[in-house]
């Protein structure tokens, strides 16, 4: 145990220090692969640990970008404030979500296509609201104002990133050892037996849905901070849906450190590739995001429970 | 207020996209039927087919509709070996693994399309690309009905193939019971091969007729996802019949809703009936609850 907090405080340590010897490029990379971790650690609430496969998390991720920019926006309000209202509204409409979902008792497949459909329904509503100026988008004006989550410089983003990834772990971590998290545990590993042994399902998957989506919106909110610019089509689409899926997948979902192997490995080495010193990096990224589906496929065949059972002996399943 | 004309045109065309539809959407609910495998690449494989036509007629001149001899035969194929390389090996997993198995599949062919093409839409014109025949007060676009008649045609050949030859009624029964299948001796392995390579032809079939009059891009495929979805689960997962009628209601719902509202509400309220049938009948509008 000790080894273990002993060799997270050095990743920890070695993370603090990146931004030292990191070049802007590269501490571009780090912030997207902490982000992406975020986000899939985040996901990973419902649909690692409570088997909750949502498809529809942009849902909550365009919830929080947009409430932290309308809330500054309209109001005035800090995005660092901001975010916690979007937390809030994003864990509403989870729960909302949620209590509508399970008391039709819609599972597996059709709770995936159901959360799919509200993120599609969001979509549209989104394109066609003119208050958030609709298709066109919101565009915020780059500046220094750190009380307002604004700055100039890269390295305040890659340390706000990081503290987001690490108080995520660690919230994993308690999670995994609380009541609730095994009663996460209980409604994905068999639902009915849950049921029988006293767990209350529908609450369990209630919270787990209504936290997921409301640490989900947090991301949403660096996300319009970190790029100054968010539409319909760049937060409410399936894109951050599958961030966070592939990072949770391939590292190992269910797990504390997976969606952040995963992540790191996906999203970060494809940003990283972006930025080679050559003419035409193209057909390199394009090439690497072929070689990542495939080493995806592969993964996912031969590794189910995704590369942080690589160290581990092989259990019975 | 908008003329009868107008109207008719637009449920014309909703018509002959509809059955385009409709025959993607058999293709997936067929597959999810009998091997219980949502196939996220359903969409790619009709952009993938739709890429193979266009190159067809751009290198050798080959018609789109020619082009069949080859797309059909090679999709089948295409079909096959993945089933072999890639899905077979999850058909046991659970639901999440066939998703993102798939997911991987859609990405493959996405930036392998990305890679060959890049990015921007690409698009053939042949000679009846812009043609019309009027008919009272509408014109109808020959290279649309066209790829509707075909549509039509594949999906009643596909339905008399289930219905009256063997191996049709063996693809049912495994889709009904795959134990009580394989205990008749039906060669349940071979089944899931044939249905998900029938369900890639038959995704390769829509995209390569629509090829004369639709532009094509790395990233046309999620849009037919999406729409088999919602097809696939309005006429009944796995339901033939019903995903024909689902595929024909949403081509009327889409064409419809761009002539009143947006295409993006339209594309809203096309996903609020999908969530109210899974809630309230997800045994989908036309199917019957299984008991």
């Amino acid at each position: 145990m000790s080894a273990r907090l002993a060799l997270g405080l050095a990743a920890l340590a070695a993370a603090a220090a990146a931004p030292l010897v990191a070049g802007q490029h590269l501490l571009t990379a780090f912030i997207v692969a902490l982000h992406a971790a975020y986000m899939a650690l985040a996901w990973n609430v419902a649909a690692g640990y409570a088997g909750q496969f949502s498809l529809g998390h942009s849902l909550f991720y365009g919830i929080g970008a947009y409430a932290s920019t309308m809330l500054y926006l309209k109001l005035g309000l800090t995005p660092w404030a901001g975010m916690f209202a979007g937390a809030g509204l994003a864990g509403l409409v989870g729960v909302a979500l949620a209590l509508g979902v399970y008391r039709y008792n819609v599972r597996g497949i059709f709770f995936a296509l159901v959360t799919l459909g509200a993120a599609e329904v969001a979509k549209g509503l989104a394109d066609n609201w003119d208050w958030i100026k609709g298709p066109v988008g919101i565009l915020l004006t780059m500046k220094s104002a750190p009380g307002e989550f604004f700055f100039l410089r890269r390295e305040p983003y890659y340390y706000v990133a990081l503290a987001m990834v690490v108080a995520l772990i660690l919230i994993s971590l308690r999670l995994e050892r609380s009541r609730l998290g095994q009663h996460f545990l209980a409604v994905r590993e068999d639902e009915a037996a849950a049921e029988a042994s006293g767990v209350d399902t529908q609450r369990a998957k209630t919270v787990a849905i209504g936290l997921s989506a409301a640490l989900t919106a947090f991301a949403g909110s660096f996300y319009a901070q970190f790029y100054l610019y968010i539409s319909p089509d760049t937060v409410l689409v399936f894109e951050p849906q599958l961030t966070m899926m592939l990072g949770t997948m391939v590292g190992g979902a269910g797990t504390a450190l997976g969606p952040v192997l995963g992540s790191v490995l996906f999203s970060g080495l494809g940003e990283a590739l972006r930025n080679l010193p050559f003419e035409n990096t193209r057909p390199v990224v394009i090439g690497s995001k072929l070689v990542y589906a495939i080493l995806l496929i592969v993964i996912l065949i031969y590794l189910p429970g995704g590369l942080v059972t690589l160290g581990r002996r092989s259990r019975p399943a | 207020m908008v003329g009868l004309d107008v109207v008719l045109q637009a449920l014309l065309s909703g018509l002959f996209m509809g059955s385009v539809y409709a025959l993607i959407a058999i293709g997936f609910t067929l597959v999810f039927g009998v091997t219980d495998i949502v196939n996220f690449a359903h969409g790619h494989l009709v952009m993938a087919a739709m890429f193979v036509t266009y190159v067809l007629f751009k290198l050798a001149g080959l018609d789109p509709y020619l082009s069949l001899v080859v797309v059909l035969p090679l999709f089948f194929g295409i079909g096959a070996l993945l089933y072999v390389l890639v899905i077979q090996r999850i058909v046991d997993a659970p639901h999440s693994a066939h998703m993102m198995v798939t997911l991987g599949v859609l990405l493959l062919l996405e930036n392998l399309a990305n890679l060959l093409f890049g990015g921007d839409l690409r698009g053939v014109t042949t000679r009846y690309t812009t043609s019309s025949l009027v008919v009272g007060p509408v014109a109808v676009p020959l290279a649309r009905a066209g790829a509707a008649v075909v549509s039509l045609l594949a999906v009643g050949a596909l339905a008399v193939f289930l219905r009256r030859t063997a191996l049709g009624k063996a693809i049912r029964a495994a889709a009904n019971n795959r134990e009580g299948a394989a205990l008749v001796g039906v060669d349940v392995p071979r089944v899931y091969l044939i249905s998900f390579s029938l369900g890639t032809m038959a995704a390769a079939l829509a995209g390569a007729v629509i090829v004369p009059f639709s532009l094509v891009s790395p990233f046309v495929g999620h849009e037919f996802i999406l729409k088999a979805f919602v097809i696939a689960v309005l006429g009944g997962l796995g339901s033939v019949g019903g995903a024909l009628a689902g595929g024909l209601l949403i081509g009327f719902v889409e064409a419809l809703s761009s002539l009143y509202i947006s295409a993006s509400l339209g594309n809203a309220i096309v996903f609020a009936i999908l969530i109210a049938v899974l809630l309230y009948r997800p045994w989908g509008i036309f199917g019957q609850a299984k008991v």
